[in-house]
């Protein structure tokens, strides 16, 4: 009895330790400050696009009236503001807003506003329009959530660039909690998103027999390269399909061991940039990509910034060696 | 994480603010795996779970199943309609066309009306959403091109097996299609009333 009772207090003690050094670990905001980077040039592109169809999608005489969003919304508490911004003149001054807003977020300039303002935009235009949303908004919303709590500015942004150049005293952002927390959320989220989406695969007999792969690539409508030559070798598109199953299974267990880490998220690039580039959707493989970010180290996201800066530095100091007397040169390079 | 070296100190939180975001941590992530959890085929206890945390992954936009090409790639879904313009001239069209929806990602948005309206044929009964949408289509079309009734045809495009593709058979064989009439509107009326189903 004594021996169980140790065991379920060593269990608890254990637990509490786990999740407290998972979720309240000081991290620094450089992985963040990358994501921010990618996804708000994600956001902006996106939206972008939505530029050219914007009337048809937005508009008061759009492709989804009224009627037709509240009966797909019937038993959900989804509202979009945008439905305030139907005047032919409101609604294209809302859409600038909004990619003022994104291409803030990416630069990092005013990022707590931009980034908590650029969450309620892409949720808003999801729920307008919501059937012609897919995974690109989803990943896109999950990002901007994120970002929001998420001191996303502390690091590779333009406000963090004036906080060191206006500043007598170098303000150096330090490790922080909600630097780790957005990090940690995003990574969680993407665990559950694969793994769902493998599960749910064990459901088709195409995944077990192999031949998933087939149907994606011999979509026409979805097809943007032509793999069909693959219907000639049917154990590569069995190889193909059996691998990104047990990619997406297993990514929840070994993306967090340090030394399958670099592994799956090599993996990653493949299978993401095969949708992109044989599925037609570039986007959506990626948003996933600069999801995955989430897991590179913040030190070498940190130490490769750190190179990019000094090396022009150092190569023009190789060229005309700085003299003795010239001190504010050397503390130049080493920023 | 590797800690990187920094001037400042990093903020120390207290107990009480770490039980406070824990709870909420705990809060969230219960509702990110509620959402995928719940769709069909789900337990009771899922969908009982999910109706709890449903308002705050609707108003979050995080109500999703992340099934992606599950259970497996499907056939794919287009909308062809006709219209009648003024003077009794013709229109036909269709949607998603890769040659007039440029770039990709735009061409993708038509793409996912055809698709999500095709998976709502694939409901039974036919849910309310699937006659609204359907109208509001048609609306849109007749509004755009100035028509007086158009006919909506949902097509499906099935997907040859691979044998049948080394035998011979065309991505795009005739054989693979297959059209159903979704409805036929009219703006005579305001109302956009349905003439025939």
């Amino acid at each position: 009895m004594e021996l169980l009772s140790n065991y379920f207090r060593e269990l608890r003690s254990a637990a509490l330790d786990g999740w407290d050094r998972f979720w309240f670990t000081p991290a620094p905001a450089h992985t963040l400050g990358l994501v921010r980077i990618l996804a708000g040039a994600m956001m902006f592109y996106t939206h972008l696009v939505w530029t050219l169809d914007l009337d048809a999608f937005f508009g008061s005489q759009s492709w989804l009236d009224h009627a037709a969003v509240a009966a797909l919304q019937a038993d959900s508490s989804a509202w979009s503001p945008l439905w305030l911004c139907e005047p032919r003149v409101v609604l294209p001054a809302v859409h600038l807003t909004a990619l003022i807003v994104f291409a803030c977020l990416s630069l990092g300039i005013w990022t707590k506003t931009s980034s908590i303002l650029s969450f309620v935009l892409v949720v808003s235009y999801a729920h307008r329009a919501p059937l012609a949303m897919f995974g690109l908004d989803q990943i896109n919303a999950l990002l901007a959530l994120y970002l929001a709590i998420g001191p996303a500015g502390d690091a590779l942004s333009l406000d963090h660039w004036r906080a060191r150049h206006w500043s007598v005293v170098e303000p150096q952002a330090p490790p922080s909690v909600g630097a780790n927390i957005s990090i940690r959320l995003i990574q969680l989220h993407l665990c559950v998103i694969y793994l769902f989406a493998g599960l749910s695969k064990l459901q088709g007999p195409a995944w077990w027999n192999g031949s998933a792969l087939w149907y994606a690539f011999a979509n026409l409508e979805y097809q943007s390269l032509d793999m069909t030559w693959t219907a000639h070798h049917p154990w590569l598109i069995n190889l193909m399909s059996h691998t990104v199953l047990v990619w997406e299974i297993s990514y929840v267990a070994l993306v967090w061991p340090r030394l399958t880490r670099p592994l799956v998220l090599a993996m990653a690039v493949p299978l993401h940039m095969g949708i992109a580039l044989c599925l037609g959707m570039s986007t959506f493989g990626l948003v996933m990509l600069i999801a995955n970010v989430a897991f590179v180290d913040p030190a070498l996201i940190a130490s490769m910034v750190r190179w990019r800066q000094s090396e022009p530095r150092q190569i023009r100091m190789a060229r005309v060696p700085a003299p003795h007397s010239r001190p504010t040169t050397q503390v130049r390079i080493r920023r | 994480m590797t800690n990187l070296p920094s001037s400042a100190a990093p903020q120390v939180w207290t107990v009480r603010a770490k039980r406070c975001v824990s709870a909420l941590l705990f809060l969230h992530l219960a509702a990110v795996i509620a959402a995928p959890m719940a769709v069909e085929p789900a337990s009771i206890l899922s969908r009982s779970v999910w109706s709890v945390f449903q308002p705050y992954l609707d108003v979050t936009y995080l109500n999703h199943g992340y099934r992606f090409f599950a259970p497996e790639p499907g056939p794919s879904h287009l909308i062809r309609y006709e219209m009648e313009l003024s003077g009794g001239r013709k229109l036909q069209g269709y949607f998603p066309d890769a040659r007039t929806h440029r770039p990709r990602l735009l061409y993708h948005r038509y793409f996912m009306l055809s698709e999500h309206l095709g998976a709502l044929t694939d409901v039974t009964p036919p849910p309310v959403a699937l006659d609204a949408c359907s109208r509001s289509f048609g609306r849109h079309l007749l509004q755009m091109h100035s028509g007086q009734r158009v006919r909506l045809y949902l097509v499906r495009h099935l997907l040859p097996h691979p044998d049948a593709f080394v035998k011979g058979q065309k991505l795009d064989d005739p054989a693979l299609y297959r059209e159903k009439l979704l409805g036929e509107y009219s703006l005579a009326d305001s109302r956009m009333d349905t003439v025939r189903r």
